[in-house]
């Protein structure tokens, strides 16, 4: 765990124990809600069933099965290689830094009630892993998928925040097969995609607090 | 006669994933996209020029029937590359830039994917637009490239159903995430505030 994981982590626990009442407009209280989950999407980006909805959606749909079948296997032979931790200490981490560096205040909380000033940045995992970005060569890429949401704390504003959906990909592309070997970019490639995300997220805060 | 009737309608809905859809995919103008190449405020573009790097050029994805036969294309009403050039046009001007005849920097480079794919659960579709281009930022001067790197855009919407408007949309909303990987470059902006 990093430094500044556990700062995150002792921020936590302080402003669990105590009042809000210090927090100016420039504190981002940070509320992540749930986990990603891993998953490799291989087989099912080399067929796609577009118009299947229409014509018949059990036989796409067991055609679907059958394919997320096949990546399951992937994500098996893939799991042993991650590091479970990077999600929050990756994304957080870059995200506190982002900000800091922008003049705001990170401050990671667990629930966002009782909070009377500062923006809420809410943020839902989804999925990271790897995917088939380029089905002629075969070759994959990290990406992570999430939403989030942010707002000023009255109720007004915090009813109005709307969820966006963020699917970030690392430009690096790789062979399935080169994932699996002795030394494995596997971490490196999602370390720099769960960066990627939370400057991305961080910008699309600092640039919509400035329109 | 109720019988009668879904059947009618199975039968026309099949006919559907007979017939070519085209699309009138466009990066949606007003919406405003600024991020950090906006700091260095002030340059001057020539117009892009990007071309269809794409394999297979004749189809922005396919339509197959429920036993995953493709039946029939989707395209769309512009060409991929120009649809590509006119949301970076945008996507300059949004961000304090112009484009010009006498530009300071020309932008050249592929649109190397552009699909709309669907992933089948049982009770639910999810509809999946994919953009993919590589950009090259050349000094118009002296043909020297400043700066390259691959963009993607990537818009997903889980729903019960959907036909031609939702897959517009869909990819429409694909395209301004491309955007928002062009405009939200870190990289990029700290080369074009140096370049300035």
């Amino acid at each position: 765990m990093s430094v500044k994981f556990s700062q995150f982590l002792l921020s936590a626990l302080f402003i669990l124990a105590a009042p809000y009442s210090d927090a100016g407009p420039n504190t981002v209280f940070i509320d992540v809600v749930g986990e990603g989950n891993f998953e490799v999407v291989y087989h099912r980006a080399l067929s796609n069933a577009t118009g299947a909805a229409i014509a018949g959606v059990i036989g796409a749909g067991i055609q679907s099965g059958i394919e997320k079948g096949k990546d399951s296997e992937k994500e098996d032979q893939l799991r042993p290689l991650i590091n479970r931790e990077s999600w929050k200490e990756q994304f957080l981490d870059t995200l506190n830094e982002k900000l800091v560096a922008e003049g705001y205040e990170a401050i990671w909380v667990e629930e966002t009630r009782d909070i009377g000033k500062g923006i809420v940045l809410k943020i839902y995992p989804d999925k990271f892993g790897f995917k088939m970005v380029n089905t002629s060569s075969r070759l994959v890429s990290a990406f992570i998928t999430f939403e989030a949401s942010f707002s000023g704390t009255s109720r007004n504003e915090q009813k109005a925040a709307q969820k966006e959906p963020y699917y970030i990909t690392n430009r690096n592309q790789h062979p399935f097969d080169e994932l699996l070997q002795e030394d494995s970019p596997v971490n490196a490639e999602l370390e720099a995609t769960l960066k990627k995300a939370a400057k991305r997220l961080a910008n699309k805060l600092i640039y919509s607090m400035k329109e | 006669m109720k019988k009668i009737v879904i059947l009618i309608v199975i039968l026309l809905v099949q006919a559907c994933a007979f017939t070519d859809s085209t699309l009138k995919v466009a990066h949606d103008s007003e919406a405003d996209i600024t991020g950090p190449i906006s700091e260095a405020e002030g340059l001057s573009f020539l117009s892009p020029q990007l071309e269809d790097a794409r394999l297979d050029k004749a189809r922005i994805g396919w339509k197959k029937n429920g036993y995953g036969v493709n039946t029939a294309d989707i395209t769309s009403e512009e060409d991929v590359d120009v649809i590509v050039e006119n949301a970076i046009i945008d996507a300059i001007q949004d961000n304090g830039h112009s484009v010009v005849e006498n530009g300071q920097l020309k932008i050249v480079g592929t649109v190397d994917r552009f699909w709309f794919e669907t992933d089948m659960n049982f009770w639910t579709v999810e509809f999946i637009g994919d953009i993919q281009s590589t950009l090259e930022f050349v000094d118009a001067a002296s043909n020297e490239t400043v700066y390259q790197s691959t963009y993607s855009g990537n818009y997903r919407e889980k729903t019960a159903g959907g036909l031609e408007k939702t897959w517009t949309e869909v990819m429409s909303k694909a395209m301004d995430k491309l955007i928002e990987d062009i405009v939200f470059d870190e990289d990029l902006a700290e080369v074009l505030a140096d370049y300035r």
